[in-house]
């Protein structure tokens, strides 16, 4: 760099801090949701916490496959 | 340019080996375009059972619609917005990472993810977020007084498909402005920080010009994604909804041919965006590397 600019480098990281918050959200929010049974998202908000149905959601989707195929991507 | 000349032993073997290049050519994009052609010169019965040669007629009927021009306006207003959102928003991500050492490759990292994710997935993620039952950002909206609807309001459909599509596009133009901005010199920067020009005074002057290149190769890669890689996510979150408000020319092509069985009109869609394909490649390669030089 070219000159020490400490409180500049400090601003670019919260800048970077929240820029990478956003970008990852829907990623997280998308594994988030996974973990969760179907009807959380029938009650109301959506969690931003993990749930207790994760390993059972990706045992489902893996080895059995969705009987009830075209139903939204929940 | 040098070339290099090549004597081939056999008469056949040159064109043996432009054989594969010339029939993908023809049976992936010529066969399609010509039959898109002839198909937009016909016009079918409402049963698909009959079909008469109409000559022009359906671009004509398609320049009087006034659903058709709607449509060409809402793709203009989505795809420079989608361009200028996320090419700024890139454009700063890079700025700002160029000045870290430590810890450039783990923000890299974080905001290169987006690039992995399909497009019909983007549009999903987001009608996650934004879904007005159950979403995350339409509860803080309402809670700061904002109702977000996107089945009603359009402004608000506009808003979640440039997001969506924005978001999407992010880490591409992160990565080519990231690499731009390295191969600018070090020395010019250093000898107008030695003459006092201040950070912004420098990136404005001096990086955002030899920047331009890169600027204007994205800016044309931008804009053809948008207008026609963006069908999955739109038709993830708002179908072309509400009253066609997000209702772009791809998504129209689509929707006119296989939903309303309008085949004669939906070919003559494809073939329009076909000139619009052709016009922004010529000017990519023509226009903007004899426009932009330093």
């Amino acid at each position: 760099m070219v000159e020490n600019d400490r409180w500049g480098t400090l601003f670019a990281h919260i800048i970077l801090i929240l820029g990478v918050a956003i970008i990852v959200f829907p990623i997280y929010v998308a594994v988030i949701a996974s973990t969760h049974e179907s009807g959380t998202f029938l009650r109301g908000v959506m969690p931003l916490l993990p749930g207790s149905h994760g390993w059972e959601n990706y045992n489902t989707i893996i080895f059995e496959g969705r009987s009830n195929a075209g139903a939204p991507p929940i | 340019m040098q070339t290099k000349r090549m004597t081939f032993s056999s008469r056949w073997l040159p064109y043996a080996l432009l054989a594969p290049q010339v029939i993908i050519t023809l049976i992936f994009f010529v066969w399609p375009a010509s039959q898109a052609l002839w198909q937009s010169m016909l016009r079918q019965d409402p049963f698909g059972l009959r079909s008469t040669f109409v000559w022009f007629r359906n671009f004509e009927r398609l320049f009087e619609e006034p659903h058709y021009l709607a449509s060409m306006k809402t793709t203009l207003i989505f795809s420079i917005s989608t361009t200028i959102l996320s090419m700024s928003v890139a454009l700063l991500f890079a700025t700002m990472v160029n000045r870290m050492i430590r810890s450039r490759d783990s923000y890299t990292t974080f905001l290169v993810w987006p690039y992995a994710v399909a497009p019909a997935i983007a549009g999903v993620l987001w009608w996650f977020i934004f879904n007005p039952s159950v979403g995350i950002l339409p509860y803080v909206l309402s809670g700061l007084g904002y109702d977000w609807n996107h089945r009603l309001d359009s402004g608000d459909a506009m808003i979640l498909v440039v997001v969506a599509a924005a978001w999407k596009q992010i880490s591409y133009n992160f990565l080519f402005f990231l690499a731009g901005l390295q191969s600018i010199p070090q020395s010019l920067i250093e000898a107008a920080a030695i003459d006092g020009a201040s950070r912004t005074k420098r990136f404005w002057t001096i990086v955002f010009p030899l920047l331009s290149p890169t600027t204007f190769f994205l800016m044309v890669v931008n804009i053809v994604y948008a207008m026609f890689d963006t069908f999955g996510v739109i038709h993830a979150t708002t179908e072309g909804g509400p009253a066609q408000a997000t209702n772009i020319l791809v998504y129209k092509v689509f929707r006119d041919g296989f939903v309303g069985n309008n085949l004669g009109s939906s070919a003559a869609q494809s073939v329009i965006l076909m000139a619009i394909v052709i016009v922004l490649t010529v000017v990519q390669f023509r226009w903007i590397e004899r426009r932009v030089n330093y």
